[in-house]
């Protein structure tokens, strides 16, 4: 008996079919979270779930896959997730950003920038952003469906009435074409702008929670905000201790127990490419 | 329409009451009847005092009571003219009686049942002309309680802090018409 | 000026139950009107149906919308109704839990209906939450404190300015002092007194205290079994009932 055989991209046909349905209808309502019907993964809950399906619902023979986590390629979720799609689909990967059709994320949207054509597609543990507010289902999709969002100020609100400003750092919320607010998945809200009037399609996927929804090409996307306190990225003021890039999203890396540290760019392949120069993706 | 803008001719009947009766069923005690006042008739006059005289339990309050709203009327009628208005008060619907005590009548009982807390100047100037603004309610009250030399001092304080002159006080949350209730009666004895 | 609210023969039944009958009762702007009654006398029921939380069994209430003209609730959207219910009402609940966000500072629970409407300014709707939180004589510094450290009387306050902060037309008071100490009870009723007069608000309140409705309404109506039994003007009420049950309800309360 041969070694057991996948179908390409690991789900049945049907499957496939099923989450495509909700991802044109995510497409066809920026910011609207629709219900599917998750599967069970070989993964746990908390993996990446949501995303591997969309990713195995979209990807084709011809497409190359990114995967990164927390903006590195070569964390254990990015490589394995790398591994299993080059192993159930057959497909080319890379970590480059410029070369990527799909390109598969946990926490960050690459710092260079995304062409018409790429598609991000996002794993989300939370996919509602008045969760924390209101934890009744049936009261936060009927606040959706009136577009009744006071709330999500109130929150903002709390913020700056603690901290003196909005402290919300990741997982900021958006409004997405005027309409829906719109949890952008723990992205720190650095990354947020990125995905206004964004020329890639993104996709979001909550496994656990059973949503999918999407920013098409294009569509405004902004983050809430008061008049006297306006939205801002607090972009770091140092440059990478590694490649001297500034403006860029950093990670603090502790060094030794005496206060040591240094700064380095979140997302690895800009890292890398700024360090080889002309040569990289940057 | 308020009073203030009301001209009333000197002899004008205001108030005309013909054979008023009250009846008090009590249900708690077995349904039984007891008849307060009977037929009681009477008029006033623009610019008259009138007296309704008699022994305790002669049914004076319950008259007055009558007149103003708090009790029903069991038989006979209540005419009050007001901006050349006859009405019968015996008749009207709540809201219309809340009308009349906002615009026509006022009360004082030696029972003082005035909103507790509630210093002695607001509960004057809540009588004012609806149509006057916060400051120039609490003016004219603040004359009103002059006139009635109650004290300055006072005029912070809830009336129930007052001695014989807090009917006066209260008197004056309206400072109309009709009518009074043996005010009196407070200051020569001490308050119930 | 014209009425504000009416409801023509309201019955709700659960079941078989009839939690009330056949009511009707007009609110006219400006005026605070009382329902009495022992608990399980219905009055909550008929409050719930007022405000359009409950669909009754037969009859309508009908409202005037944005002072307009009269609107059957029943035919009114989903949204139309929880805008009504951020805006032109307000709700001050027994349960100060029920009415407030334990979790969220007074400021916040303040202003969650001046963002819900459309706020955008932090320093303004924070402005407004103090001058609110003034007029119901909590300390304005402690804005940034959350209900779950004020007093049960505080909380009932900051309920109060919450509803009141975008200026509603009619305001429905489900027993809103009725967990409360008497001195407690007290100042939680002189603000309301003192609101409802200042603001020229219509209130539809429900209590099984006579005193509070003596105090605060200008009409009451008493009900039992689910069935308005008595109503007129809460002196009237009060001192000539009618009615059997009202007599025994204001023979066994009222003592002076």
């Amino acid at each position: 008996m041969s070694a057991p055989t996948y179908n390409f991209g690991y789900l049945d046909e049907a499957t496939k079919r099923m989450i495509r349905r909700a991802l044109l209808k995510a497409v066809a309502i920026p910011g609207y979270q629709v219900p599917f019907n998750s599967r069970e993964m070989p993964m746990p809950y908390g993996w990446g779930t949501g995303g591997v399906q969309v990713t195995a619902s979209i990807i084709g023979t011809d497409d190359t896959l990114k995967v990164i986590d927390q903006g590195s390629d070569d964390t254990t979720n990015a490589v394995s997730i790398r591994a299993f799609f080059a192993k159930v689909a057959d497909v080319a990967t890379t970590t480059r950003t410029a070369d990527a059709t799909i390109i598969q994320t946990r926490h960050r949207i690459p710092e260079q920038p995304l062409s018409h054509g790429q598609i991000m597609v996002y794993q989300v543990p939370i996919p509602e952003p008045l969760r924390f507010l209101e934890p009744r289902e049936g009261e936060t999709r009927l606040m959706h469906a009136l577009e009744d969002y006071g709330l999500m100020h109130v929150k903002l609100y709390e913020d700056i009435a603690r901290h003196g400003h909005i402290a919300t750092t990741y997982a900021y919320p958006v409004m997405v074409a005027g309409r829906f607010v719109m949890d952008p998945s723990p992205t720190p809200k650095f990354d947020n702008p990125k995905l206004h009037n964004s020329p890639a399609l993104h996709l979001f996927g909550a496994g656990r929670e059973q949503r999918i929804y999407a920013i098409p090409p294009f569509t405004p996307v902004l983050s809430l905000d008061f008049d006297d306190h306006p939205f801002s990225t607090d972009a770091p003021k140092e440059a990478c201790d590694m490649c001297g890039a500034k403006g860029v999203f950093l990670d603090e890396i502790v060094t030794d127990d005496r206060g040591g540290r240094l700064f380095a760019c979140s997302d690895t392949d800009h890292c890398r490419a700024n360090r080889d120069g002309a040569g990289g993706s940057a | 329409m308020t009073t203030a803008q009301c001209a009333k001719p000197y002899g004008a009947r205001v108030l005309a009451v013909d054979g008023l009766s009250k009846t008090f069923t009590m249900h708690l005690k077995g349904g039984v009847r007891l008849p307060v006042v009977e037929g009681a008739t009477f008029h006033v006059d623009a610019g008259e005092c009138v007296v309704l005289g008699g022994p305790s339990g002669a049914g004076k309050s319950s008259i007055l009571k009558m007149v103003s709203g708090t009790y029903g009327v069991s038989a006979g009628s209540i005419m009050l003219t007001h901006c050349g208005q006859t009405q019968d008060l015996a008749t009207l619907s709540p809201r219309q009686m809340m009308a009349v005590r906002r615009e026509a009548l006022a009360s004082v009982t030696q029972f003082l049942r005035a909103i507790p807390r509630v210093p002695a100047i607001d509960l004057v100037a809540a009588g004012a002309d609806p149509h006057l603004s916060p400051g120039a309610a609490r003016d004219t009250a603040a004359a009103l309680l002059e006139r009635l030399h109650v004290p300055e001092r006072l005029w912070g304080l809830p009336p129930a802090t007052f001695s014989g002159r807090r009917e006066a006080a209260h008197q004056h949350c309206g400072w109309f018409d009709l009518p009074v209730d043996a005010p009196p009666g407070g200051r020569a004895h001490s308050e119930p | 000026m014209s009425v504000l609210l009416e409801c023509r023969g309201i019955t709700k039944r659960f079941g078989t139950r009839v939690a009330c009958a056949d009511v009707h009762m007009d609110v006219w702007p400006g005026e605070v009107v009382a329902i009495v009654g022992e608990s399980g006398s219905g009055k909550t029921t008929l409050l719930r149906c007022l405000s359009g939380q409950l669909a009754p069994s037969a009859g309508c209430v009908r409202y005037r919308l944005d002072g307009g003209a009269l609107t059957d609730l029943a035919a009114l959207d989903t949204a139309t109704v929880r805008r009504l219910t951020r805006t032109e009402w307000g709700f001050v609940f027994q349960d100060p839990t029920e009415g407030l966000r334990m979790g969220i500072s007074a400021g916040g629970n303040i202003g969650e209906r001046l963002m819900a409407v459309g706020a955008r300014h932090y320093g303004a709707i924070r402005t407004t939450a103090a001058d609110w939180m003034e007029k119901v004589e909590v300390a304005p510094e402690r804005i940034d404190e959350p209900p779950r450290v004020f007093s049960g009387g505080m909380r009932q306050r900051l309920q109060i300015a919450r509803n009141l902060v975008t200026g509603p037309r009619l305001v429905f008071l489900d027993e809103p002092t009725g967990g409360l100490d008497v001195s407690v009870q007290a100042r939680v009723l002189d603000v309301l007194r003192r609101l409802t007069r200042e603001l020229h608000l219509a209130a539809v309140l429900v209590t099984h205290d006579l005193g509070v409705a003596r105090l605060l309404a200008d009409r009451m109506m008493v009900m039992k079994d689910g069935a308005v039994v008595e109503e007129g003007l809460t002196d009237r009420v009060l001192e000539d009932p009618q009615h059997p049950y009202t007599q025994l309800l204001v023979s066994s309360i009222l003592t002076a």
